[in-house]
C-alpha cells in the first residue's frame, strides 16, 4: 500500500544515483556481453570498441555503487535500510569498510568489483582470447550485478508475463521501505527522529581486523576461478583446444594462491577470535571454499601436463570447469539457506536462492553444452604415459586430488541430497525421502578418508619432481628418492616417538609430510645452485603443503586440554569420561593449577557491551620457588543489551614459538545475579587509632596508616584517607579498604563507603579527633555473596606455528611460479 | 587392456568407496519416537527448547554438563543431558538440533547446534522498540 505522504529530510539524491549505477552496472554488462560474443564471431574491431566502452562503463558504475553506499555509510544515513541494518555511529573507518561485505548484497558487489578488475586486466593482456575470455566474464557480471537489481515481481509485457520471482536486492532501499508499516513512517519528518537514533551496527563478532581483510582475498580467489574457466571455453570456442592453457597458467596459479590464502586467512581468524577452539573444524562453509581449491589445483596440474607434454587435456577441461561451477555451487550453498542446520555459522536468506540457482544452472548448461558437442575435438594423446614419468604421477596426483575434494563435497551436500530426494518424491512418489543429518562424529567421518589420502598427496609432492618428464631412468630416480626417504624416514619416526603421537595414521602423515619438505627442499637446492630459481616455485610451494599438513597434524592431534576437570567428577563424568571434562571453574582470586601453570581468575571489566575476564597464568619454578612466566589473557562475552544474557564468546591466546596457551571463556557468573549482591543490613561504630587492630567476630581490621592530601583544586578541602587491612580467620587472603573524608573548614564531609565486595564489608571513614587522633568508622557489615567465577577451558596447540609458516612458504612458492610462467610467455 | 582404462577402472572404483563411506557415516534426523524405539542408536533431533522449564546448568556444581527439556516436531518433550558446557547462545536459539541417544527417559546429548535467529530475523520487532 502506498501511503500518499510527502516526507521531508530523506535525502534521496544519494540513493537514486546508486540505484542509477545498479542499473547501469546491469545493463552495461548486458551490452559488453553482446559486443563481446559478436566481436568473437566476427573479429570486428568496432565491435571490440564498443564492448570495452561498455565494460569501462560497467566498471565506473561498481565504483559508483561502492562510493555511494560508503558515502551513506560514512554519513549514517540511517534512513536508508542497509546503512541501519550493518553500521552504527561508533564505528571505526576500517569496519566502516567491512559494512559492505557484511551483507549479502555487499558481498556480491565486492565479486562484481574483483570480476571487472580480472576482466580489466585481461583486456589489457589476453589478445587473441579477448573476445571470447570477456564474452564470459561479462555473462557471470550480469548474473552477478542482477543480484543488486532488487526488483519483485518481475513482470514483463504489461501483466501477460507474470514471475513471482524476486530478483536481486536493492542496497539502497530506503528504511520506511524495508518496514512500511511501521507506525514511524506516518510521521513526514521521520529522519529527525533517526538523527539521535544508532544503526544495528556490525556483528561485534565481525569486529575484527580479520573481517576487513579476509573477505577481499577470500572473494578475489572466488572471482579469479572464472579465468582458467573462460579461456578454456574460449578455447573451445575458437577450436583452438590447447592453446588456451598456455596463457591461462599465470592465472590458474594465481588462483590457487589468492583462493588458498583466503581460505587458510579464515583458518586463522577461526582460530583466533571464534569459539570452537581450532583452525578447521570441517564446517560447510570452511568445506564450500576448500573443495573448489582442490580442484582448481587439480586442474592446475593437468595444464602443467599439457604444456609439458600435450597430454591430459581433456582432464584439464573437466576440472578446470568442475572448479568453476564449485564456486557457483558454494555460493549456492551458503547464501541459499539450504545448509540450515548443518552450520554452526548462520547465514541470511535473502530470498535469492532461486536466482542463485539459476546462475549456477546457467553456467552448468553453458559448460555441458561446450564439453559435450565438442567433446570429440579435444585432441587426446593416443600414446600411453610411462610410468617412469612425471606427467604420470602428477596426473594419478590431480586424481588422488579430485577424490579427495569429491569425499568432503559428498558429506558438506547432505542437506542438498534431503532437498533432492524430497523434491524427486513430490514429483513422482517414490516414497523415498532421505532424513540424513551430518555424521554423528564429523570430525572422524572426515579423518577416515582425509588422512590417506593426504599421506598419499605429500609422498607424491614428494617425489613427482624426481621424475622428469616423459622418461626417467628408474635406477637414477630411484637412488634420489631413496636419499630423501632415508633422510626423511628416522627424522619423521624420531619427531613422532619425542611427540608421542599414539595414533599410527597420523605417523604415517607425519613421515610423508616430512618427505614431502625433504624431497622439495632438495629439488629447490638444486635449482638455486643452477642459479635457476624463479623455476624452483612449485618446489617452495610444495614445501608449503609439507609444512601446512605437518603443523595441522601435530597441533590437531597433539592438542592438549590442560583444564580437565578431575575434581568433582559428577555420575555424569563418568558415563561420558572422553571429552565431557573439558571446563573448570575457577572462583575469583582462588588459582588454581593447570599442567603448569596456575591460573588464577582476577577480575572482569566492561567495555561496549564485551566483557573481557582477565586470567592470569602464572609458570612456577618450584624448585627455586621463583615465578618463570606470567601473562594475563583477557577471552571475553559478548552482552546482549537487551536481555543482560551472554551471547556470544572469544578466546584470547598466547602466543609461543612452539605452542599456543588458548583461552575459552564457558561460563561466568552473572554480576547481576542476586547471589552476588550485598545486602547491608548492619553496622557498627568503630574507632581506632594508627595501628591499632580490631575485632568484629572473627574479622580484623587494622588502621594501618592515615593519609592526608591537602591542596586539592577546590581549594581549602583536605582530603583523609585511611588506609584498613582486613583478615579473617578462615581466610589466608588479606584484605584493604581505603574509606576517605573531606575537611572543609571545621566539618568532615565523608565521602561515600569503601567497600569489600567478597566479604560484604563496607566501611565510612566519619572523622578523626584533632586531639587523640583517634579515628572514627561506620563499619556496614551483610551477607558475604558468593564468590563470582568463571568456567573456562585452556587448550595448548603445539606447534601450531608450522601451519602458519608453511601457508607463508606456499604463497611465496605460488608467487615465484606466477612470475616464472608471465616471464615465460613474454620471453615468446 | 591399457593402462589408462585400468586406471579409470580404479578411479570409478575408489569413487564408489568414497560416497558409500560418506554416505553410510550420516546420522539421521529423526523424532524422540523412533530415538526412543532404538536405544542404543545416535541420531540427530531438531526440537525447541521449552523455556517456561528452563534450563539446569550451575558451572560451580559441574562446568561440564547442563540439561533442559527439548519439544520435538511431533510434539513429544524429553529432558536433554548435553555434557558439554552450555553454548554462550544457548537463550538465544530458535531451534537446537542435539546429537546423541537416549537412556531410559533422557536424552544424553554429546553435542548440541544451535539455529540462532541471525541478527536480521527480529529486525522489525527491534527497530520498532529502537523508535
Amino acid at each position: 500500500m502506498d501511503k500518499q505522504i510527502n516526507y521531508i529530510g530523506e535525502n534521496l539524491v544519494p540513493g537514486n544515483w546508486g540505484y542509477l549505477f545498479v542499473v547501469l552496472s546491469f545493463g552495461t554488462a548486458i551490452l559488453a556481453m553482446i559486443a563481446y560474443g559478436i566481436y568473437s564471431r566476427k573479429e570486428n574491431d568496432s565491435w571490440k570498441k564498443l564492448g570495452r566502452i561498455a565494460f569501462g562503463i560497467h566498471g565506473a558504475s561498481i565504483l559508483g555503487i561502492f562510493i555511494t553506499l560508503f558515502y551513506l555509510i560514512y554519513t549514517h544515513q540511517f534512513q536508508y535500510n542497509y546503512v541501519w541494518e550493518h553500521s552504527s555511529k561508533d564505528l571505526a573507518p576500517q569496519y566502516m569498510i567491512a559494512c559492505f561485505w557484511e551483507g549479502q548484497e555487499g558481498s556480491f558487489l565486492l565479486w562484481t568489483f574483483w570480476n571487472f578488475i580480472i576482466g580489466a586486466v585481461l583486456i589489457f593482456n589476453a589478445k587473441k582470447w579477448e573476445g571470447p575470455v570477456l564474452t564470459v566474464i561479462c555473462f557471470a557480471q550480469v548474473m552477478l550485478s542482477s543480484m543488486l537489481l532488487g526488483i519483485t515481481d518481475l513482470s514483463i509485457f504489461g501483466h501477460l508475463v507474470h514471475l513471482p520471482l524476486k530478483l536481486g536486492s536493492n542496497p539502497f532501499i530506503l528504511l520506511r521501505q524495508a518496514f512500511p508499516d511501521l507506525p514511524l513512517f506516518d510521521k513526514p519528518d521521520y529522519t529527525a527522529a533517526l538523527l539521535n537514533r544508532d544503526g544495528r551496527g556490525l556483528n561485534v563478532l565481525l569486529q575484527n581486523y580479520w573481517m576487513v581483510i579476509h573477505p577481499p582475498v577470500l572473494f578475489l580467489g572466488f572471482a579469479s576461478t572464472i579465468v582458467p574457466f573462460a579461456f578454456a571455453m574460449a578455447g573451445i570456442y575458437k577450436k583452438a583446444y590447447g592453446d588456451w592453457v598456455k596463457p591461462a597458467l599465470p592465472w590458474a596459479l594465481f588462483n590457487g594462491m589468492v583462493l588458498g590464502t583466503g581460505i587458510l586467512m579464515g583458518g586463522a581468524w577461526a582460530y583466533e577470535a571464534l569459539s570452537f577452539g581450532g583452525f578447521w573444524a570441517w564446517d560447510p562453509v570452511e568445506n564450500a571454499s576448500l573443495v573448489p581449491w582442490m580442484v582448481m589445483i587439480a586442474g592446475l596440474h593437468c595444464m602443467l601436463i599439457f604444456q609439458s607434454r600435450k597430454s591430459a587435456l581433456s582432464a584439464a577441461y573437466i576440472l578446470v570447469t568442475l572448479g568453476f561451477l564449485l564456486i557457483l555451487y558454494s555460493t549456492f550453498l551458503t547464501r541459499s539457506g539450504i545448509l540450515g542446520d548443518s552450520s554452526v555459522h548462520s547465514f541470511t536468506d535473502l530470498g535469492l536462492s532461486g536466482q542463485l540457482l539459476i546462475f549456477m544452472l546457467a553456467f552448468v548448461a553453458l559448460a555441458l553444452f561446450a564439453l559435450i558437442f565438442r567433446w570429440k575435438a579435444i585432441p587426446k594423446t593416443t600414446v600411453e604415459d610411462e610410468i617412469y614419468s612425471r606427467e604420470f604421477w602428477m596426473f594419478i596426483g590431480a586424481l588422488v586430488l579430485s577424490l579427495s575434494a569429491l569425499h568432503i563435497i559428498v558429506l558438506t551436500s547432505i542437506p542438498v541430497i534431503n532437498k533432492i530426494s524430497g523434491f524427486i518424491n513430490t514429483l513422482f512418489h517414490t516414497g523415498l525421502k532421505t532424513n540424513l543429518s551430518k555424521p554423528t562424529d564429523p570430525i572422524a567421518t572426515y579423518h577416515l578418508l582425509q588422512i590417506p589420502f593426504s599421506i598419499i598427496i605429500a609422498f607424491l609432492t614428494g617425489f613427482v619432481q624426481y621424475f622428469k618428464y616423459k622418461h626417467t631412468s628408474g635406477k637414477e630416480f630411484g637412488k634420489k628418492v631413496l636419499v630423501a626417504l632415508i633422510i626423511s624416514l628416522p627424522l619423521g619416526i624420531a619427531a613422532a616417538w619425542l611427540l608421542k603421537l599414539s595414533d599410527y595414521r597420523l605417523t604415517i602423515l607425519l613421515v610423508a609430510s616430512v618427505f614431502a619438505i625433504i624431497g622439495n627442499a632438495d629439488i629447490m637446492l638444486n635449482f638455486i645452485k643452477k642459479r635457476r630459481l624463479p623455476a624452483a616455485g612449485a618446489a617452495i610451494s610444495h614445501i608449503g603443503i609439507g609444512f601446512i599438513l605437518l603443523g595441522a597434524l601435530i597441533a590437531n592431534g597433539k592438542k592438549q586440554n590442560i583444564s580437565m576437570n578431575t575434581e568433582h567428577l559428577s555420575a555424569l563424568d563418568m558415563m561420558n569420561p572422553k571429552e565431557q571434562m573439558e571446563n573448570k571453574v575457577l572462583y575469583k582470586h582462588f588459582p588454581v593449577q593447570m599442567a603448569d601453570y596456575r591460573v588464577e581468575y582476577l577480575g572482569d571489566s566492561t567495555d561496549k557491551g564485551h566483557v573481557y575476564y582477565k586470567v592470569n597464568y602464572k609458570k612456577i619454578n618450584q624448585k627455586e620457588k621463583r615465578v618463570e612466566e606470567e601473562f594475563n589473557l583477557y577471552p571475553y562475552l559478548v552482552m546482549d543489551k537487551a536481555r543482560g544474557q551472554m551471547s556470544s564468546t572469544s578466546p584470547s591466546t598466547r602466543h609461543y614459538l612452539t605452542e599456543d596457551i588458548f583461552t575459552h571463556i564457558t561460563g561466568a557468573a552473572n554480576p547481576n545475579d542476586r547471589a552476588y549482591k550485598v545486602v547491608y543490613d548492619t553496622f557498627e561504630i568503630k574507632k581506632l587509632a594508627k595501628g591499632q587492630t580490631v575485632n568484629m567476630d572473627s574479622i580484623h581490621i587494622t588502621l594501618e596508616n592515615i593519609i592526608l592530601k591537602n591542596d586539592l583544586s577546590t581549594g581549602n578541602r583536605n582530603r583523609v584517607t585511611a588506609k584498613l587491612i582486613v583478615k579473617l580467620n578462615d581466610d589466608p587472603n588479606t584484605y584493604s579498604a581505603e574509606p576517605s573524608f573531606d575537611f572543609v573548614g571545621n566539618s568532615f564531609e565523608p565521602i561515600g563507603p569503601a567497600e569489600i565486595h567478597e566479604l560484604g564489608l563496607a566501611f565510612i571513614y566519619r572523622g578523626i579527633d584533632p586531639t587523640t587522633k583517634i579515628s572514627e568508622f561506620i563499619v556496614e557489615k551483610g551477607n558475604r555473596p558468593e564468590p563470582l567465577f568463571i568456567a573456562m577451558k585452556a587448550t595448548i596447540f603445539p606447534f601450531i606455528n608450522l601451519l602458519w609458516l608453511g601457508a607463508i612458504i606456499m604463497i611465496i612458492g605460488f608467487a615465484i611460479s606466477i612470475f616464472y610462467r608471465i616471464r615465460g610467455k613474454a620471453s615468446l | 587392456m591399457k593402462r589408462s582404462y585400468i586406471i579409470g577402472l580404479v578411479v570409478i572404483a575408489i569413487s564408489v568407496i568414497v560416497i558409500i563411506s560418506a554416505i553410510g557415516n550420516t546420522s539421521q534426523y529423526v523424532s524422540f519416537g523412533e530415538a526412543m524405539n532404538n536405544p542404543g542408536h545416535k541420531y540427530h533431533i531438531i526440537g525447541k527448547w521449552d523455556r517456561d522449564r528452563g534450563v539446569d546448568y550451575d558451572p560451580k556444581k559441574d562446568a561440564n554438563s547442563f540439561s533442559f527439556y527439548l519439544k520435538d516436531s511431533t510434539n513429544i518433550e524429553k529432558k536433554v543431558i548435553c555434557t558439554k558446557a552450555k553454548p554462550a547462545e544457548f537463550e538465544h536459539s530458535e531451534k537446537i538440533v542435539v546429537v546423541g541417544e537416549m537412556q531410559g527417559e533422557n536424552f544424553m546429548a554429546s553435542d548440541i547446534l544451535m539455529k540462532c535467529p541471525s541478527k536480521y530475523s527480529n529486525d522489525k520487532s527491534k527497530l520498532q522498540n529502537a523508535m
